[in-house]
């Protein structure tokens, strides 16, 4: 619930996309108006070094110290996501992430909650598409203690049967909330629409169908095989100097060996399984009880290590990265369809995708669609004025130094780095290299990345008002019922019955 | 603060002494106020090369016009558009073109605007909000843009979430005659009857400097800055007339009382329990956000562990405490488990209140909330725009900033006795009131009365 108990029913003036200083590296913008003062002189940030050190059993260990408040952020990020679901199991990272904390060899699940959180903490675990987060945020005069707990759920979860029913009725109950609300059932479209079989393609959260499907064997084998040191980074924010970090992190994690894999490669790879479609799609998916319809553009897009990653990130700022955008400034500023629509490219190991969204009332989701397709051709057809780039740059590097004022900023900021095997110093150039971005990168860009023809399009709204403008506009429309849906289908269709 | 002492690990459980609050270094903040009325509180931070601006206007939803609920919010949005000097969105030049950023929100009690910037923006920033402050100028045409925009958002937040009407349907039923039966986000049609002249009246009557607190954190000079105040906010008049306030009591409640409501698109049911609670500056506030913490702050709480991990009868389990200027609203709510009926999980969930009524908490549970609700404080304070809303909370909700620094040892002092005093005070059957909210497929086919009187 809300951290102001009395604010409950906040409202706030628009929803965030994702990120949103250093100082300002790039000129001052070029506004003016009577009576406006002018700025001063740029303040600069200084950045806090990150130390690492490998220990005997191939943990990587990274430590930032932020000396003034006495709290901390402990990240370990496993180098095995959702990407490594196998075809029939989308989901498993997921859930079992989601059983780790529910009981070890030593302690219960209730246990464990109280421990961590009478320190002060709290144990966040996540799933990404190419890692899994176990995080602690907390008090670090109580740092040796929780961290102790952190290396117990990680290194001796035991998967109790119980437990993993449990946490698998828990989770079929979410899915079937969350496949009520358009944003996500869209959403989800649109991953399998974009990369077709993928590895990157799947519902990361599963679906009721394959979260029914797995066993406690597979869980066990894939913690057996992925959670081991050489296989995992842990990055730490706070207080406590690098030499007590290292010190702390081999006490709990020292004696943490690598047992050999039960079979086939120790961390799952996913690098054989096919890629995405040739053909783009545009889908409607009838939710008779939306009450708005959410309206997506996809297609494929670059991994994170791409030479172009900056240029994507640029392109993506002018396009539908935060409020001046040109996506937003079209839906919502000039024509009011939308409380905020924005764009974003998610970069993986081996692949990417693009997403813009909106929502909007369900008679104007043809309307909505049109006008981020004539977005998107902007950016291949339109060069940006000079003041346009350099102020969408210049979000990109306000949202990476606002990182940089939490130890969760920078937590993420190096784990994201080093889960993709990127040099530690890539934090010292992130500002120079957005600015380095020219109008020709990002033409380039447009043109291999965000072409209008490998572009899907995906609504999920309510047919009944939808579907006959959207089907002027696209006459390949394909509408699925709601309950005709497979996530599990490259064709997002369940097999007809016999 | 360190525990070494006394630390030690029995078993399996581990006993903690709470944190001292005595050590977290207060907020060094200075505060004045100007001819006008505004109130000016600054803290000086050179830590980042930022700073952050708040201003927060005691005016909310409770203060929507007659048959406008959803007003105030609306007006929220139009704050951004033009004044006689800015053009629209010119808030967004000032804030996102040079790395900064900006947001703004109403709540029941007051609206808020705020931003983040590079500090040698700041100045401009103050500019900015004393212009808006002085004077909107928007047009027709972008107020009907923006009220489609709000629009939009009704229809996210409410309408496209499977439980959005079910927080609307709380807020409805839970108070019969104080303005917060409304919805800060109002209705379609209450939206569609707002006009422009409404905007200048809304704006003359409540968004004036004594009606306002500013507050400025970060990386400036401090007599800079309170030039820079004199000559951006000095000019501004204060109307002579007073700030109307709402002064409608809610009348406590007699009896309990239980409704249920049925909503086609939620695919579970959904329960509610409401107490009225005191208002957010009475002596009970501190008690009851402990209250809060330990009945549904994370995993160990008793909610979670009860009916969410033990007997699994809700996939989800929340209290708020949510304690506003005017009264509180204590708000149980449960998503249910598949196949539980609400009648069990109802049982269950009263049960537990009963519980916490009827024995004190365990002084390891009042040791886990206390360093829960210490570390929220902290990691709040990480940045220049948490330090700058924990003291602008302070001043405009409950009078004076200094809250913000004695509210921690406030809370680090209360005793188990006084949460369950507490609890029996306002957790009590007279006060309770219960919303059964299912799906539109449980509905009896012979249709029952849709409200139903119980005990």
């Amino acid at each position: 619930m809300s951290a102001r108990p009395w604010a409950l029913a906040t409202l706030p003036r628009f929803a965030l996309f994702g990120a949103l200083l250093l100082s300002a590296a790039l000129s001052a913008s070029a506004v003016d108006l009577p009576g406006l003062p002018p700025a001063g002189p740029p303040h600069h940030a200084t950045l806090a070094p990150a130390k690492e050190k490998t220990l005997e059993n191939g943990l990587r260990v990274i430590a930032v110290l932020r000396t003034g408040l006495p709290v901390f952020t402990a990240d370990v990020l496993i180098k095995s996501g959702a990407e490594a679901d196998p075809p029939k199991l989308a989901g498993l990272a997921h859930l079992t992430a989601d059983i780790l904390n529910q009981g070890t060899a030593t302690r219960t699940a209730p246990e464990i909650a109280s421990a961590i959180e009478a320190l002060g903490a709290k144990l966040e675990i996540e799933a990404h598409w190419d890692a899994v987060s176990i995080k602690l945020i907390g008090l670090s005069d109580y740092a040796p203690e929780a961290l102790a707990i952190l290396a117990d759920v990680i290194r001796n979860p035991s998967f109790k049967i119980e437990e993993v029913e449990r946490v698998r009725r828990q989770t079929l109950d979410q899915l079937r909330l969350a496949l009520e609300a358009p944003g996500t059932v869209a959403r989800l479209a649109a991953g399998r629409a974009a990369l077709g079989l993928s590895p990157y393609a799947h519902p990361d959260s599963g679906t009721l169908a394959s979260v029914t499907r797995m066993t406690r064997k597979d869980i066990m084998e894939l913690h057996h095989n992925a959670y081991r040191p050489g296989n995992a980074i842990l990055v730490i924010s706070g207080p406590m100097p690098a030499d007590n970090v290292f010190a702390m992190a081999g006490k709990v994690f020292g004696d943490w060996t690598e047992p050999p894999p039960t079979h086939a490669a120790a961390a799952p790879s996913p690098a054989s399984r096919s890629a995405g479609p040739a053909k783009s799609r545009v889908l409607l998916i009838d939710m008779p009880n939306a009450g708005q319809a959410a309206v997506f553009l996809a297609c494929p897009s670059i991994p994170r290590t791409a030479a172009d990653y900056f240029a994507g990130k640029v392109a993506n700022a002018l396009l539908g990265g935060g409020y001046s955008s040109w996506l937003n400034q079209e839906i919502r500023v000039k024509r009011g369809l939308s409380y905020g629509a924005g764009s974003g490219i998610e970069t993986h190991r081996t692949t990417g995708l693009f997403l813009a969204s909106a929502q909007t009332k369900n008679e104007s989701a043809a309307e909505v669609a049109q006008v981020m397709e004539a977005q998107v051709t902007r950016l291949a057809t339109e060069t940006a004025t000079p003041d346009y780039l350099r102020s969408r740059q210049t979000v990109l590097i306000g949202s990476f130094s606002r990182d940089l004022e939490t130890n969760e900023g920078y937590v993420k900021r190096l784990g994201e780095i080093a889960v993709y095997g990127l040099p530690l110093d890539t934090m010292e150039h992130t500002v120079d290299d957005i600015g380095a971005v020219d109008a020709e990168a990002l033409r380039l860009f447009a043109e291999h990345h965000l072409p209008l023809s490998g572009m899907s399009v995906v609504i999920a709204g309510e047919a009944k008002l939808a579907a006959a403008p959207l089907k002027k506009l696209f006459p390949q429309l394909e509408i699925i019922p709601q309950n005709a849906l497979d996530f599990d289908a490259g064709s997002l269709r369940k097999a007809a019955r016999r | 603060m360190k525990i070494t002492a006394g630390f030690a690990i029995l078993a399996t459980a581990l006993i903690v002494f709470p944190a001292s609050a005595a050590e977290i270094p207060p907020l060094d903040y200075q505060e004045r106020t100007l001819p006008n009325g505004l109130h000016l509180i600054a803290l000086e931070d050179h830590t980042a090369p930022t700073a952050a601006i708040q201003v927060w206007y005691r005016v909310g939803s409770e203060d929507d016009p007659s048959g406008r609920s959803g007003f105030a919010h609306l007006f929220e949005h139009i704050m951004f558009k033009s004044t006689k000097r800015m053009p629209s969105e010119f808030f967004d030049r000032l804030t996102e073109d040079v790395g900064g950023e900006n947001n703004a929100y109403t709540a029941n009690d007051v609206t808020v605007f705020y931003e983040t910037v590079p500090s040698n923006y700041l100045e401009r920033l103050l500019f900015a909000e004393a212009e808006r402050l002085t004077g909107l100028t928007v047009d027709v045409r972008n107020f009907t843009l923006e009220r489609e925009v709000v629009k939009e958002e009704y229809r996210q937040r409410v309408l496209a979430e499977p439980y959005g009407e079910f927080g609307e349907f709380i807020e409805k039923k839970s108070f019969t005659t104080h303005p917060y039966r409304f919805p800060t986000i109002g209705s379609i049609e209450a939206l569609d009857a707002a006009d422009l002249g409404e905007v200048r009246a809304f704006h003359a009557t409540y968004y004036r400097p004594d009606n306002a607190v500013l507050v400025v954190a970060g990386d400036f000079d401090p007599a800079q800055l309170n030039a820079w105040v004199d000559k951006y906010f000095g000019p501004i008049n204060h109307p002579a007339e007073p700030i109307p306030r709402v002064t409608i009591k809610e009348p406590p409640r007699t009896e309990a009382h239980t409704i249920r409501e049925y909503d086609p698109k939620v695919p579970l049911p959904a329960l509610a329990v409401t107490y009225l609670g005191p208002s957010v500056s009475d002596p009970d506030s501190a008690p009851l956000r402990v209250a809060q913490q330990a009945l549904a702050g994370g995993e160990s709480s008793r909610l979670y562990q009860s009916l969410v991990y033990r007997q699994e009868l809700a996939q989800s389990a929340e209290f708020a405490a949510d304690l506003r200027a005017g009264l509180g609203l204590l708000n149980f709510q449960l998503i249910l488990s598949s196949g539980v009926t609400v009648e069990k999980a109802e049982t269950a969930l009263l049960a537990e209140i009963q519980k916490f009524v009827d024995a004190p908490m365990s002084d390891a549970e009042l040791a886990t909330a206390k360093n829960q609700l210490l570390a929220a404080k902290l990691l709040d304070r990480e940045t220049n725009g948490g330090k700058a809303g924990a003291l602008a909370e302070a001043a405009a909700i409950l009078g004076d900033p200094a809250r913000a620094n004695s509210d921690l040892k406030e809370l680090q002092a209360v005793t188990a006795a006084q949460v369950q005093a507490a609890a029996r005070k306002w957790l009590t059957d007279p006060n309770q009131l219960i919303i059964e909210y299912l799906p539109e497929s449980m509905k009896p086919q012979p249709k029952e009365p849709k409200e139903k009187e119980n005990k």
